[in-house]
């Protein structure tokens, strides 16, 4: 409480401008304090009479003489009055440069701080410094589970486990409205939700980007506390500055973690490529050929052609589940094990079982893939094939004209122990095409969100039948690409094309 | 006998300020005592003995390292603990602080924690 001492006030110019009054006056006085104890001058004259120094309604001291004595009393309540309103700017002045001064620290710490976390934190122990409160706490919405996460904290708010929600108490009608609060007695707010801690009062402040509310800031005391403007004042200052640098550290993270995902995207890619044939074989009585795009995301698509022997060439489209560098992984054990039970097994489904078993006996990922596994018996002409839970190839009989889905039994490939899959044969003639493709073909997406889809592709097939392997496979890619338009690409788009001759 | 700080400095707000930071240890009976410049500060270092001087550089008639040199030096009152206050962006002579025999500086703006913390320290007494 500001307040001013006549003992004080006696103490400077003042005493010199008194005894100049007391010369030309030329009457004896004395001063006293409040409590009677004799300050400046005779003790006597207080026997002549007693005039009351004031400031505003109190009284803070006397003066004793004779009624000129009055005129000095008169003075020094003025001149205490003078002193009491210099008194209360300066402490105006002194909380208002404490602000500054806490601004420009917290403002210099913050510059060399990148972590969000250790930004809030600094806020929470600055404002405990500054605001009285028995606990305070920063906190974020989480979008997945609708509570607010503290991410800092000091006192109470350290240790509690209570969820609140986003969209309930006070700090979720701030967070909604986006205008802080002060609420001195918490308990009769209807909006209040009860936590394990007592908070008698409250001051809730949003931390807004813009005009984007990013959290919420509480500054709380479990003891009654008349929190006034100048708190809540104060301690938006510092959420706006803690929200600012926040979301810098929040984007600064967010940037770091998109160039490690490109960097790990860029390793998955280049596992994917290199473990696909660099070339299309040349058989005899067929023209094969095989078409990749990989997606931005990268999938796990993979193909590969396995020659078994003279006449028969395997041929393999696969799709693994999950995107990245799991994928990838998962993608070069399915296609090693693939490749070496082709060669080892002359029937289809057996080398396809046998890759299952060893798939869920190597890896642990909880990834699986799809898989379509064909021999072309290029000289017998016929193909026998299974499928994993693959996209049915389509099969064009030139002789009929008709499309032919080649769908067999059978489920994904790393799932189950022991599978059953379903093992077909089909007759090939001169002309005949054979279209594998994984889903990156067929759900391609344009603009307006609609699927390139298998009518299109069949329809595709049946205009261009004519064409050769390689030009059908060219037209394919170039006529979803042109109905994908804008549309980013998912998924890995990865076609094989067998022309009989 | 009572403790006293003598705030030396010749802009009126900052010793506003300084008066109204170290208020509450007038409650402590500590007796604060302002001079107006180097020289007033230097005839009341001399009258009254002050346990605290918290003392600006640039100052008329006398500076802050002269007062800080006479007081040191030449009066030989060592245990007058002296805090030299220099304006921001003003570097601190340290050479010469040590030189004069200041115990220590800061920076203005001050922080007023720090001149509280200070004056508990020298004057032993706690808020």
């Amino acid at each position: 409480m500001t307040s001013v001492k006549l003992k004080k006030l006696l103490k400077r110019e003042t005493a010199s401008i008194v005894h100049e009054i007391v010369e030309v006056i030329d009457q004896t006085i004395g001063i006293q304090d409040v409590n009677g104890k004799l300050l400046l001058g005779d003790e006597k004259s207080f026997v002549l009479g007693k005039y009351p120094i004031k400031l505003e309604e109190d009284v803070i001291g006397w003066v004793g003489g004779p009624e000129k004595a009055s005129s000095v009393a008169s003075l020094l309540s003025h001149i205490a009055e003078r002193e009491f309103e210099k008194r209360t700017l300066s402490r105006e002045t002194l909380e208002r440069y404490k602000e500054i001064n806490l601004l420009y620290t917290i403002s210099a710490k913050m510059a060399s701080c990148l972590d969000a976390q250790e930004v809030a934190q600094l806020i929470i122990d600055e404002v405990r410094k500054t605001i009285q409160a028995t606990s305070a706490s920063i906190m974020f919405p989480n979008e997945k589970t609708d509570t607010f996460d503290i991410i800092a904290a000091f006192g109470t708010a350290v240790s509690t486990k209570f969820e609140l929600k986003t969209n309930e108490g006070i700090a979720g009608s701030v967070l909604f409205t986006g205008k802080g609060v002060i609420i001195n007695d918490v308990q009769s707010s209807p909006e209040f939700v009860e936590g394990p801690y007592k908070i008698s009062s409250l001051i809730c402040i949003p931390l807004k980007v813009e005009e984007k509310v990013i959290g919420v800031m509480n500054i709380s005391s479990k003891d009654p506390v008349t929190y006034t403007a100048g708190d809540l004042k104060l301690a938006t200052a510092l959420a706006t500055q803690a929200a600012v640098s926040i979301e810098n550290a929040r984007l600064q993270a967010e940037r770091l973690e998109q160039e490690k995902i490109v960097q790990e995207l860029e390793i998955a890619r280049n596992i994917q490529v290199s473990l696909l044939p660099n070339t299309t074989p040349i058989v005899e009585g067929a023209e094969v050929t095989a078409l990749f795009l990989p997606a931005r995301q990268v999938g796990g698509d993979f193909y590969d052609f396995i020659p078994i022997s003279e006449n028969n060439l395997g041929l393999v489209i696969a799709d693994v589940s999950g995107k990245g560098v799991p994928a990838a992984l998962f993608m070069a054990l399915s296609r090693a094990l693939m490749r070496a039970n082709s060669l080892q097994n002359p029937h289809v489904s057996h080398a396809v079982i046998r890759t299952n078993k060893l798939i869920l006996d190597c890896a642990t990922s909880g990834l699986f893939v799809t898989l379509f596994y064909a021999i072309v018996d290029t000289q017998a002409r016929i193909l026998k094939y299974v499928s994993a839970g693959h996209n049915p190839p389509i099969l064009y009989k030139k002789r009929t004209g008709e499309i032919q889905l080649l769908e067999a039994d059978g489920i994904a490939l790393g799932v189950l122990d022991d599978i059953e899959l379903e093992e077909r044969e089909t007759s090939l003639e001169e002309g005949d095409l054979i279209v594998l493709y994984t889903d990156g073909v067929t759900e391609a997406m344009n603009v307006q969100d609609e699927e390139f889809g298998e009518e299109r592709l069949i329809q595709l097939i049946l205009d261009n039948h004519t064409s050769s392997a390689n030009e059908l496979s060219c037209k394919i890619k170039d006529v979803v690409m042109e109905f994908a338009g804008e549309a980013p690409q998912f998924d890995d788009f990865t076609l094989m094309v067998v022309k009989m001759q | 006998m009572d403790k006293k700080i003598l705030i030396v400095d010749d802009e009126p707000h900052i010793r506003a300020l300084l008066e109204q930071t170290l208020e509450d240890f007038e409650d402590e009976g500590v007796e604060i005592l302002i001079a107006k410049d180097g020289q007033e500060g230097l005839d009341i270092i001399q009258e009254e003995h002050p346990d605290l001087v918290f003392l600006d550089i640039m100052m008329p008639k006398m500076n802050g390292f002269d007062v800080c040199n006479t007081v040191k030096n030449e009066l030989n009152l060592k245990d007058v603990y002296i805090v030299m206050l220099t304006a921001k962006g003003q570097e601190f002579d340290k050479k010469k602080g040590v030189e004069v025999g200041t115990d220590t500086y800061m920076t203005k703006p001050f922080d007023p924690d720090a001149i509280i913390e200070k004056a508990e320290e020298v004057l032993g007494i706690e808020l």
